[in-house]
């Protein structure tokens, strides 16, 4: 390779080279493919959409979910930000949970990926124990006064996240459309579905 | 320590700011600082995370609410750096003078790609040791029991929040023993000792200020706690 | 997979890998594939990428990837320079689809 290649060169580099070994039948353009599926779904919010739409559609997995988050998560094989211990919260029609670190910025990062920068912010930590309500609302999120919400300060090595509701009217969808409904922000529970 | 990095119930930071579409990090020496992170980790250069956070937490008050996020983690790192003998600010300073930026330095590039530098192995997938321990002591508090948090801290490192002192609260779940933060971010150990989640409701927190029906569960360590029953 | 990526050093953040543009993720699948079906030796690769970075200090990583695994692929005799440089230039003269 000449030196200092502009973009375009390069990826067409990169493109010869792989029509060239697919061509010699070194590389099947499908084993690529797979590969970079494994890449992109490794880590990030994701994660935690797919192990809330199984608890959604599958009920026995769901008791155990909440029962022994750490050791059910284990089958999803997830790699990176590793969590201790993970204990999964479920709101209901008469409780909602919101998840805060008002010490530093600790996040359950193998399930949800980097946290967003408002919730390392001073507004977020220092509120949500103190006005969670008030700061939901702000957010978007009005709750009904007979709601009762929990705050889950992380304060130790025990990473939360929330079990969001089921939105309604989903009943028909299959298990990859319920984790395309999954946020970020439900499973840190500023949001509902 | 009373630092300002301990925020929860503290009043005046006005509102929440979401960012639509943010990206993992918003320009690329924050991505630099994460990777000087990783590669200083795996080094053994950091101690444990007790101590970083503590260098954090020691960072000047001002400071500390204007950095963001990742210059935060870096402050934290200069301090843990120059106090483990690895490297001075002022070698730091001469290193973004001279190049103007510390991201493009041939020896961040290495520092950040350890792996690919020095054969080390990296730790297993299970990220080491952790901080969960076994011991023999078993729990002070039972489930349901109703307990006051120490009303003070101390000058170092803790993991009780001000706004959960001289509180009463019950024990709402058990995690059995992990590292004391407290002792191990100071070279005295992992001492470690059981671990409990606390509820408290709002009222008890925020007196008639607290919102109605809301309350905060906390993980607590044993040794913030004491009994308010017999 | 995450031990070799992470062997050679990917750029990643909080574990999950970091692409600027998608020939990045291919050329990185092609070398894991390659290695998978024993064209060559993981480390034999890292060693080669080792020498790119040092050789080219300003360039990208994956631009320091491409060449590392080139030179790897020729040094094995499963592809030769002028075939990668015909290649380029049917490619460039191709009618593109976008």
């Amino acid at each position: 390779m000449t030196d200092q290649l502009d973009t375009q060169q390069v990826r067409l580099r990169a493109q010869a080279l792989e029509s060239l070994l697919v061509e010699r039948e070194l590389l099947k353009e499908s084993d690529i493919d797979e590969v970079i599926e494994r890449f992109e779904r490794r880590v990030g919010p994701m994660n935690g959409a797919r192990v809330v739409a199984r608890a959604w559609t599958d009920s026995e997995f769901k008791h155990r979910l909440l029962e022994d988050a750490t050791e059910t998560i284990r089958e999803f094989d997830f790699q990176g930000g590793q969590i201790e211990k993970l204990v999964v919260v479920e709101n209901t029609d008469s409780d909602h949970n919101l998840v805060v670190c008002t010490l530093c910025s600790c996040y359950p990062w193998a399930l949800l990926g980097l946290p967003p920068r408002w919730y390392k912010d001073p507004a977020y930590r220092s509120r949500a124990v103190r006005e969670p309500r008030r700061v939901l609302s702000e957010m978007g999120l009005d709750l009904p006064e007979s709601r009762r919400i929990r705050v889950w300060d992380s304060s130790a090595e025990i990473r939360y996240m929330v079990l969001p509701r089921r939105p309604d009217g989903a009943e028909e969808a299959s298990l990859e459309e319920l984790t395309g409904l999954v946020t970020r922000d439900a499973m840190i529970g500023v949001a509902e579905l | 320590m009373d630092g300002i990095h301990d925020l929860g119930g503290k009043q005046g930071f006005g509102k929440i700011i979401r960012e639509p579409q943010e990206p993992a990090f918003h320009e690329r020496w924050e991505a630099s600082v994460y990777t000087a992170m990783t590669a200083i980790v795996r080094r053994g250069w950091l101690g444990n995370i007790d101590r970083f956070r503590h260098a954090i937490e020691r960072i000047e008050p001002s400071a500390y609410l204007t950095h963001s996020y990742y210059g935060r983690w870096l402050a934290g790192l200069e301090t843990l750096l120059e106090e483990g003998g690895h490297l001075t600010c002022e070698d730091l300073d001469r290193l973004v003078r001279q190049k103007g930026g510390f991201d493009e330095d041939q020896a961040l590039v290495r520092a950040a790609r350890p792996s690919l530098y020095f054969n080390v192995s990296s730790p297993s997938e299970s990220g080491g040791l952790g901080a969960r321990r076994e011991v023999s002591r078993t729990p002070h508090f039972a489930l349901g029991e109703r307990v006051r948090t120490s009303a003070h801290g101390h000058d170092g490192h803790t993991r009780l929040p001000g706004y959960v002192r001289d509180k009463i609260g019950e024990v709402v779940a058990l995690h059995g023993a992990w590292v004391y933060p407290d002792s191990n971010a100071h070279g005295g150990g992992e001492q470690p000792c059981h671990l409990y989640t606390i509820a408290f409701e709002g009222s008890e927190l925020w007196g008639s200020g607290g919102e109605p029906g809301t309350e905060v569960c906390v993980d607590l360590f044993e040794p913030y706690l004491e009994s308010c029953e017999g | 997979m995450a031990d070799r990526t992470e062997a050679v050093g990917a750029p990643s953040a909080n574990g999950e890998l970091v692409f600027e543009e998608p020939w990045q993720g291919r050329v990185l699948s092609m070398a894991v594939c390659l290695s998978d079906c024993g064209a060559f030796a993981w480390d034999d690769f890292r060693a080669r990428l080792i020498g790119a970075v040092d050789a080219r200090p300003d360039e990208p990583y994956y631009v320091q990837f491409l060449a590392a695994l080139e030179e790897t692929l020729l040094q094995t005799g499963l592809i030769e320079q002028a075939d990668i440089a015909d290649r380029v230039q049917t490619l460039a003269q191709a009618p593109h689809e976008h």
